[in-house]
């Protein structure tokens, strides 16, 4: 217990939670992109990350630059995400919903596989698109602020922007809101919905493969990397409403900073008991607005 | 001969004959696995009996009530700790711990459930969870009632005398006969609860709670009801798992437990009543399966290829699970005529065989 | 809703039935051994006991038939007895229960490597005595107790004979009661708990590893040679049977010297992937003496980097660190880049073994090509691979001694050439050979504190071996 009140180590905390807090809403925004975008979630896209953060490790090995790689693993993100919805997703689609999460779990399962045949099980390093070096931080008011993380946290605001940018004042993001709704009506009114459907998973691999990127420095690229990340991620969507881009946002930071107040002030909880209280929190909210912080109520037409 | 398909009237001579040559042949199978094969094969197929049972549990939810769990690693974990925590610190029998057992887990699924008046889809899924990830962690946590990390070992369920079996080299067939006759028993129960006017209000409130809700159907009650019994099940089939491992830790209770019991649901057919048992064998022994590949050859993660794969292709190939496939087959070949209903309502016609679960419109008719 | 109703009964009959009966008095199963160490996969480094021995060529080894009367196991007891006395002849069956993929596969693959890598090899030169080849088996047991179980019964049913290094320790929990009443050698567990040292309830099992104990307890007494006066320490972990295993040991030899005061503990779920940023601040405003740290797989590299963030942002902060010997491997300390130079560890291995993939004495030599030949691109530092390497080690020796006895290779035979080992490993620190007999079950109570050199990229040994020899530190 803290006794008397340590500014300094309390920016350090906001910091560290904004820092983690990044990483949720990036993934959680990869999410919402796909449900927004075909009303399904994409419960692979963690492992879909996996892989292409994988390719990127090998990039860098072969000496490409980190910002081309990151630019590649987007690239490889998009079209794999584009790929397995169109070829494997859709068809399934139309015929059980239960079908599409298990065809989605065999992805998970083949995903994490694959990138355990191509490049084994160890652990390993990846470079990092900022300066990474344990002496490149500044310091806040006392705290310290790595740079990384402030690039981290950027990028997140600039996807999200640009995503919000999309949805609202796009033809493309109007008709992803169509064909999420029903894929009828959208055809009726000259959507294209397959080419929308292979957009929006495409869009939200691509974010997801980027987030790979941006975790594998701090964190070790490994097989085990995005399972906990993933559902952290899920949270954040489900909290912040699962089509509202800013809620991902909002919520994804939010977690952060809970996670880091939470392990810095409550004692009780510990770094093991984090996710188990923060689920239980955003089930109260949930209780209380139960289409998420941001999320859209649906009305229900009898 | 009459051309195909073969209409049959449900409860004639020929259907019950049918009937009886399948039961007949099932236990025919279990006799001869019971004593011709040997310890591991029936050991593999034990565990796939025990997962069939907590399945039942989840389809009654998942399938015929339209809600979502992935949460049911919780209840299974539940029921298996309050076996071992009963059989250890309380020195009980370990027979008896069935019945607390699936006491406990019908409290807590009721409890679960109440989120499900309020929550939806994605929503409530995260209800279960975070139940999922909260049981592991807490069981960690509190290690004086739970053994915490280490979990509690050394739990032993000899053979009953009057079963005949002695002690240790027969503890195969014993938990095999146990397994199948609390699936067998639990399936029962599950058949009659849909066919009851319970059943009708489940299925009711997956196809449109509003309209179910309209017409007197009391959803809170159904709801948390089946969110009770179908915790009870997947507790029931905890317990004999614990007992059967004779040990339990809290990393055998997480959420890919969950996952996977999702995935011999749908597998098998979802909404379908034998679904579960054959979704579960093909999971168990689909696992097994793909775990031997990985281990023949030197290439890490290829079982892991092997088993997504699978799960893909079986999707494509049967997206209403492999009962589902048969169903449709088999209708081309013979079709089951219900009996017309004793109220005054006019005889239905001769179509009415919609065995489909309901994902296509059709109200799913739990007969086989 | 009768026929519901009546279902109910059904099942409650049934399961009174199921009841009844019972004839288990064997006072429900609590488990005999002081299980409070059990920990989870410890499988590398630190691990193995390091008795000096013959490498793979199958030079006689220097002691005698091993002295029947030290320890003999009783086959009345068995369920089989003749089976468990009858000799085998031709290769024998050796098998094994191995997480080779899942979660925690990223620590334990190589062990598989180095385990097939020494049988290979061995047999190639003949096998034991020259005479019987080894055929081995190796499972899939994703680290889940119940698929242990399950693979040993496969195992027994294709005829296995005698079961060695399964990795983990509920694994080895779930097949210990059978393998003991059927009388089937379950050595040289690969896990670090206390557990396996129970000779009297479990005759036929036995351990391999240091147990955390012992590290925990080198680690406390290297960082008193740091500071003789004590101090305070911060403990971080993951939050299983592996993490706490460690924090319990180490909590009790801090409290009985009385010189560590143990100031903070932070912990992180084992599924928690990200950097452990929060719980580094905690520790930065703990201002510790010395940091143990028990992270799992990749959380070291993860730990480690932020311990060199925090370690540039706070000039004051300069703490004795220790990672867990499961994370002593050059990938896990390389990977971590400038934070992990200057962390201690321990391993109980030859320093040639885990600094240079191409050593040059000839047990470390042998070790690494025969690791070579099996996997090309494997890497002979990593200490998981060492490990799987030593358990097979450890047993083609006992092999050989049961071979000598009076009664060649039985199953019996085996365990008690086993329980009266007295070997020397090919890998480990000469002059500390593994022993067990009737009273001490525990075979590996060495080990050589070392520590991480950046600049070098290799683990350098520091002060001398640490031994606990004879005492058994057995908390509870």
């Amino acid at each position: 217990m803290i006794l008397a009140f340590d500014t300094e180590l309390f920016i350090q905390r906001l910091v560290d939670g904004l820092s983690k807090g990044s990483i949720y809403a990036l993934l959680a925004l990869a999410l919402v992109v796909v449900f927004r975008g075909s009303g399904q979630l994409n419960f692979a896209q963690g492992e879909m990350a996996l892989v292409t953060t994988y390719i990127g490790s090998t990039l860098t090995l072969a000496g490409w630059p980190v910002w081309l790689t990151v630019l590649a693993c987007a690239v490889t993100g998009f079209v794999m995400g584009g790929a397995v919805e169109r070829f494997l997703i859709r068809p399934m689609e139309a015929k059980s919903p239960f079908a599409v999460v298990v065809v989605a779990i065999g992805l998970f399962l083949g995903f994490n596989s694959i990138s355990a045949a191509v490049w084994g099980v160890d652990a390993r390093d990846f470079p990092s698109l900022f300066p990474n070096q344990p002496d490149d931080f500044f310091n806040l008011l006392g705290a310290n602020v790595r740079w990384e993380r402030v690039g981290i946290f950027f990028v997140l605001l600039g996807i999200g922007a640009l995503l919000y940018l999309l949805f609202t004042r796009t033809k493309i993001g109007l008709a992803m809101r169509a064909v999420a709704n029903t894929h009828e009506s959208a055809q009726l009114v000259g959507i294209r919905v397959g080419r929308v459907l292979v957009f929006g998973w495409g869009l939200a691999a691509a974010i997801g493969a980027v987030a790979g990127c941006l975790i594998a420095p701090s964190a070790g690229l490994s097989l085990s990397m995005m399972f906990g990340l993933f559902i952290y991620g899920s949270a954040a969507a489900t909290l912040g409403g699962l089509d509202s881009p800013l809620g991902a946002v909002v919520a994804g930071l939010a977690l952060g900073l809970l996670d880091s107040m939470i392990i810095g002030y409550v004692d009780i909880i510990g770094g093991d008991l984090l996710l188990t209280v923060i689920l239980g929190l955003i089930l109260l909210v949930l209780l209380v607005k139960p289409s998420g912080l941001f999320g859209s109520t649906r009305v229900e037409r009898v | 001969m009459a051309a195909l398909p073969l209409n049959l009237k449900q409860g004639s001579a020929v259907h019950r004959a049918i009937q009886a040559v399948v039961v007949l042949a099932l236990v025919l199978f279990a006799l001869r696995a019971a004593t011709t094969w040997n310890r591991s094969g029936l050991s593999l197929l034990t565990d796939a009996l025990i997962i069939a049972i907590a399945v039942t549990g989840l389809n009654l939810l998942v399938g015929f009530t339209g809600q979502i769990s992935i949460g049911h690693s919780a209840f299974f974990g539940i029921g298996a700790y309050t076996t071992a925590i009963l059989v250890d610190t309380y020195g009980w029998s370990p027979g008896w711990t069935f019945f607390p057992s699936v006491a406990v887990c019908f409290v807590v699924g009721v409890v679960v459930g109440l989120p499900a008046l309020r929550l939806k889809g994605i929503y409530l899924a995260l209800v279960t969870l975070a139940l999922a990830v909260a049981f592991p962690s807490l069981l960690n946590r509190y290690e004086s009632v739970t053994g915490g990390a280490e979990g509690i070992k050394g739990l032993r369920y000899l053979p009953p005398s009057w079963t005949g079996l002695e002690g240790r080299s027969d503890l195969a067939v014993w938990f095999f006969w146990l397994a199948l006759g609390l699936l067998l028993i639990t399936s029962l129960m599950a058949r009659n609860l849909l066919r009851s006017r319970v059943g009708r209000s489940m299925i009711a409130t997956r196809d449109n709670e509003t309209a179910a809700e309209v017409m007197g159907v009391n959803i809170a009650l159904v709801k948390t009801g089946v969110f009770g019994v179908s915790a009870a099940m997947a507790g029931l089939a905890g317990s004999v798992f614990a007992l059967k491992l004779t040990l339990v830790d809290p990393t055998l209770f997480t959420l890919i437990l969950s996952i996977e019991l999702l995935v011999g649901m749908v597998i098998g057919g979802a909404a379908l009543l034998w679904g579960p048992i054959v979704g579960s064998l093909v999971l168990v022994y689909g696992r097994d399966l793909a775990k031997s590949i990985g281990e023949d050859n030197n290439i890490d993660g290829l079982g892991g290829i092997m088993f997504g794969v699978l799960l893909i292709v079986l999707m494509f190939a049967a997206p209403q699970g492999l009962v589902g496939l048969w169903r449709r087959l088999r209708i081309k070949v013979v079709r089951i005529l219900p009996k017309p209903p004793v109220s005054a309502a006019p005889p239905p016609t001769p179509s009415v065989d919609s065995h489909e679960p309901a994902l296509v419109a059709a109200p799913a008719d739990p007969d086989q | 809703m009768r026929r519901t109703r009546w279902m109910a009964v059904a099942l409650a009959g049934a399961l009174v039935l199921a009841a009844c009966g019972d004839d288990d008095d064997e006072g429900s199963g609590s488990d005999t051994t002081a299980a409070a160490t059990t920990a989870a996969p410890d499988t590398t480094a630190g691990g193995a006991d390091t008795t000096a021995a013959p490498d793979t060529t199958s030079a006689p080894d220097t002691t005698e038939a091993p002295d029947t009367a030290a320890f003999e196991v009783d086959t009345e007891a068995c369920e089989d007895p003749d089976a468990a006395t009858a000799p085998i002849e031709g290769d024998i069956k050796v098998g094994t229960s191995l997480p080779l993929s899942g979660g925690p596969a990223v620590l334990f693959a190589p062990y598989a490597d180095g385990f097939k890598a020494f049988w290979e090899a061995y047999n190639a030169q003949g096998g034991v005595g020259g005479t019987q080849k080894v055929d081995y088996t190796i499972k899939d047991d994703q680290y889940t107790a119940n698929l242990t179980k399950t693979a040993v019964d496969e195992m027994i049913d294709e005829g296995v004979q005698v079961f060695t290094g399964i990795i983990g320790s509920p694994n080895n929990a779930a097949v210990r009661d059978d393998l003991n009443a059927l009388c089937y050698p379950q050595m040289f567990a690969s896990t670090g708990a206390n557990a396996w040292g129970d000779i009297e309830s479990y005759p036929w099992t036995s351990g391999l590893l240091v147990p955390y104990s012992v590290e925990s307890a080198a680690f406390h007494d290297f960082a008193l040679t740091q500071k003789p006066e004590g101090g305070t320490a911060a403990i971080f972990y993951v939050n299983n049977e592996f993490g706490q295993a460690y924090v319990k040991s180490f909590k009790k030899v801090a409290e009985e010297e009385g010189l560590i005061e143990i100031v903070a503990e932070e912990k992180i779920d084992a599924a928690d992937s990200g950097a452990p940023t929060a719980q580094m601040t905690n520790l930065v405003a703990a201002d510790p003496d010395f940091i143990l740290a028990i992270p799992l797989g990749a959380q070291c590299i993860a730990f480690m980097k932020e311990l060199g963030n925090a370690r540039a942002a706070n000039a004051e902060f300069t703490p004795v660190v220790y990672q867990t010997a499961t994370c002593a491997n050059p990938i896990f300390f390389g990977g971590a880049g400038a934070g992990a130079d200057g962390v201690f560890t321990s391993s109980n291995l030859l320093p040639e073994v885990y600094s240079t993939p191409n050593p040059a004495s000839p047990g470390p030599k042998a070790y690494a090509d025969a690791l070579r030949a099996v996997k090309g691109d494997a890497n002979p530092t990593n200490t998981a691979a060492a490990a799987g390497y030593l358990a097979a080690e450890f047993t083609a020796h006992v092999l050989e001694e049961a071979q000598k006895s009076d009664t060649g290779i039985t199953r019996a035979s085996v365990i008690n050439a086993m329980r009266n080992i007295n070997f020397q490993s090919s890998l480990t620190q000469p002059g500390y050979p593994a022993i067990m007999n009737a009273e001490d079950g525990f075979i590996g109570e060495v080990t050589q504190i070392t520590q991480w050199s950046a600049a070098e990229s290799i683990f350098k040994p520091v002060g001398d071996i640490i031994s606990f020899e004879g005492e058994t530190l057995y908390t509870d």
